[in-house]
């Protein structure tokens, strides 16, 4: 790979050895994927935040970074394992809250913004159309992709943490247009309502697998287009999709090799296939990925003259931005369950205290049961909130 | 033997190896308190590699195992050094991060439990000094659907009785297509220049003892051409690809044939 006189200073151990290995990891990773250079970011979104997830392993490593490791753009951190604030109240054990605040403490001593969650775009780090960019949450890579058009790969999360050190990542995959194309083209036959779309990403990443489709016939909002990338990025491993809708043109991708359709039929087979619960949910958990401030208006909207019925445990998640800026919404949902920030049911040690999730998130429906040990009651989100609200 | 491989990472180490054929993942796959591999589907379950040179295909599984391979090392049960045949981000990434010497584009096949190693991750060289390796071509001359092997004589050196392709050493200087043209008319009496040699790409490894062959894979079609055999073979036969089960054959021919035509049914086929 070239590298700038800069560059190589770094990778010398110039300026430290923490930038020494940031660079080294960089470099390393940049010749697998045949980089023929670094090219500068504007934003890092960095995964590996849980304690659940990356462990004592992960801790040890993060301290030990962390001792002279600064970054220089822009960064925010995916969801842990836990809210800040409420960890007793949601029945998360001492001996992973400790542990999980040291992880937290060492990203920011690295400078990292600790508003957890995995819709940075929603809290200020919103990239623009055509910056090159660090991203390793799944689904926000997907938005950053598809609805933002910034361009980046789904990185790891140490490789993350390394652009972000450095200010730069591999110009390979997605930074460059030539593989920016669409291969299938996804033919929506069915007017979708909002509750589809995970359902649909769902569907379609099975299908497709790592490929980019081009999506025909759909026309979403902001949200509908978080649920639909998330889903997609776990069913497959997509990392961007293109869509337009019924009267959008086509005409200028000339890179399909392949068509396919999706009816009424291939939604509800997704649908069976996530909803694996045959009891009740003990847990309803919405906000996979975290809940936008419209969704948070919707349902407390919805719930404002209902009453609670305490039959089962609620999770409303949401990144403590977005919390902070809907008071009232989060008073209304607090006498349903709690408002759950800086964390999700996806990297909650959940099994601790629940066997069954109610939830409308097909990401959420995918990991549940690997992960977190659990059933899924898969429901649309109108009828989660009526199991808890009457 | 020495081998110019790519280095990923720095630094050198001296030891014996432990070998696995099989990917392994860091994250649930090792014990790091211990340096040990757990994972019941292994091939070195229970082997411990600590103070040792670890080699495997490849990395599988979660990206956490990146983090593992760092505890690994402030643990002190990190191998000195890993071997893969082909680099993925996971392990890569780990290596860099705990600073374990790493190498890429090793034929995890050439290696056997023990081997003694002097690994160079800067300088991207393997080299075991136990064992020779020796380089040699192996052209498979196909008619049709079949391929042709050929038994070896009671007067060559190695493997006497044993059915094989073509094959010769690699003279010091030599291409290997050159030295496949020459074992060609020396042991077939045919002249295979123009007649659009299939190079097989990456050499097939067979471990034999303190030898490792390098054999240099290369395929073709010799239509009706006359065969008259040398000294080397005592007779041959035309067979079907799928026969070659009932022959007692020279290490890794099954598989050098079978690369060799599916390289060939592969579309944007290389011609030399």
């Amino acid at each position: 790979m070239y590298l700038t006189r800069e560059e190589e200073k770094i990778l010398k151990g110039e300026e430290g050895e923490t930038r020494r290995r940031a660079m080294e990891l960089l470099v390393a990773l940049g010749d697998l994927d045949s980089a023929e250079r670094l090219v500068p970011i504007s934003s890092a979104q960095i995964s590996g935040a849980s304690y659940k997830t990356i462990g004592d392993a992960g801790l040890e490593f993060l301290e030990e970074f962390a001792k002279d490791a600064k970054i220089c753009v822009r960064s925010t951190l995916n969801p842990i394992g836990m809210d800040r604030e409420k960890w007793r109240e949601m029945g998360i054990p001492e001996k992973f809250a400790a542990p999980q605040e040291k992880i937290l403490d060492a990203y920011g001593r690295m400078g990292i913004d600790l508003t957890c969650t995995c819709t940075p775009y929603f809290i200020g780090n919103r990239p623009s159309t055509g910056d090159d960019i660090s991203w390793a949450e799944s689904s926000a890579v997907v938005f950053a992709n598809s609805v933002l058009g910034a361009h980046t790969n789904k990185e790891g999360g140490p490789s993350a943490l390394a652009a972000a050190i450095i200010g730069k990542t591999p110009y390979s995959g997605l930074h460059l247009m030539e593989n920016r194309m669409p291969k299938v083209a996804v033919k929506v036959e069915i007017k979708l309502t909002s509750d589809d779309f995970t359902l649909l990403g769902h569907a379609v990443g099975k299908k497709i697998g790592q490929e980019i489709p081009l999506i025909t016939g759909i026309d979403p909002t902001e949200d509908d287009h978080k649920a639909l990338g998330a889903a997609m990025a776990a069913s497959g491993a997509a990392s961007m999709y293109i869509s337009r809708d019924s009267h959008g043109s086509c005409a200028e991708f000339d890179t399909i090799e392949d068509r396919i359709s999706i009816d009424e039929h291939a939604l509800d087979s997704s649908e069976a296939a996530l909803d694996t619960a045959d009891e009740d949910a003990d847990l309803i958990a919405i906000g996979c990925p975290h809940l936008s401030v419209r969704e948070m208006v919707d349902m407390a909207s919805f719930l404002k003259d209902r009453e609670p019925v305490k039959k089962c445990k609620a999770w409303f998640c949401v990144s403590r931005d977005i919390a902070r800026r809907c008071p009232e919404e989060v008073r209304i949902l607090g006498r349903f369950g709690q408002v759950a920030c800086d964390t999700c049911m996806v990297v909650a040690p959940l099994e601790e205290f629940s066997r069954v999730t109610g939830t409308d998130s097909a990401k959420a429906g995918v990991y549940l049961p690997t992960l977190c040990k659990q059933k899924v009651a898969f429901r649309a989100r109108r009828d989660l909130l009526r199991m808890i609200s009457r | 033997m020495k081998l110019k491989v790519k280095g990923i990472g720095h630094g050198r180490a001296d030891g014996e190896v432990i070998v696995s054929a099989l990917p392994l993942s860091f994250l649930g796959g090792v014990d790091p308190s211990q340096g040990r591999v757990i994972d019941s589907a292994s091939d070195i379950k229970g082997k411990s590699f600590a103070g040792k040179i670890l080699a495997f295909p490849h990395g599988k599984g979660s990206t956490v195992g990146s983090y593992v391979m760092f505890q690994l090392k402030k643990s002190g049960t990190a191998p000195l050094a890993i071997l893969n045949h082909r680099s993925e981000a996971i392990v890569a990434t780990g290596a860099i991060l705990a600073g374990i010497p790493m190498l890429t584009g090793v034929p995890i096949d050439a290696l056997k439990e023990g081997d003694r190693m002097v690994v160079d991750a800067d300088g991207g060289v393997l080299e075991m000094p136990d064992v020779e390796l020796r380089p040699v071509v192996t052209v498979i001359a196909t008619r049709e659907d079949k391929v042709l092997i050929l038994k070896r004589s009671d007067r060559v050196a190695t493997h006497r009785g044993h059915w094989a392709g073509v094959s010769g050493a690699i003279r010091p200087g030599e291409e290997p297509i050159g030295a496949a043209e020459r074992e060609m008319k020396e042991e077939t009496g045919i002249s295979i220049s123009g007649f659009g040699v299939l190079a097989g790409g990456e050499p097939v490894y067979a471990r034999d003892g303190d030898v490792v062959w390098e054999v240099h894979p290369f395929l073709v079609d010799i239509g009706g051409e006359k065969i008259s055999i040398d000294w080397e073979h005592d007779e041959y036969r035309w067979i079907s690809p799928s026969d070659l089960g009932n022959y007692e054959t020279v290490p890794r021919l099954d598989r050098v044939i079978e690369s060799l035509l599916r390289a060939r049914s592969a579309a944007g086929k290389k011609v030399c």
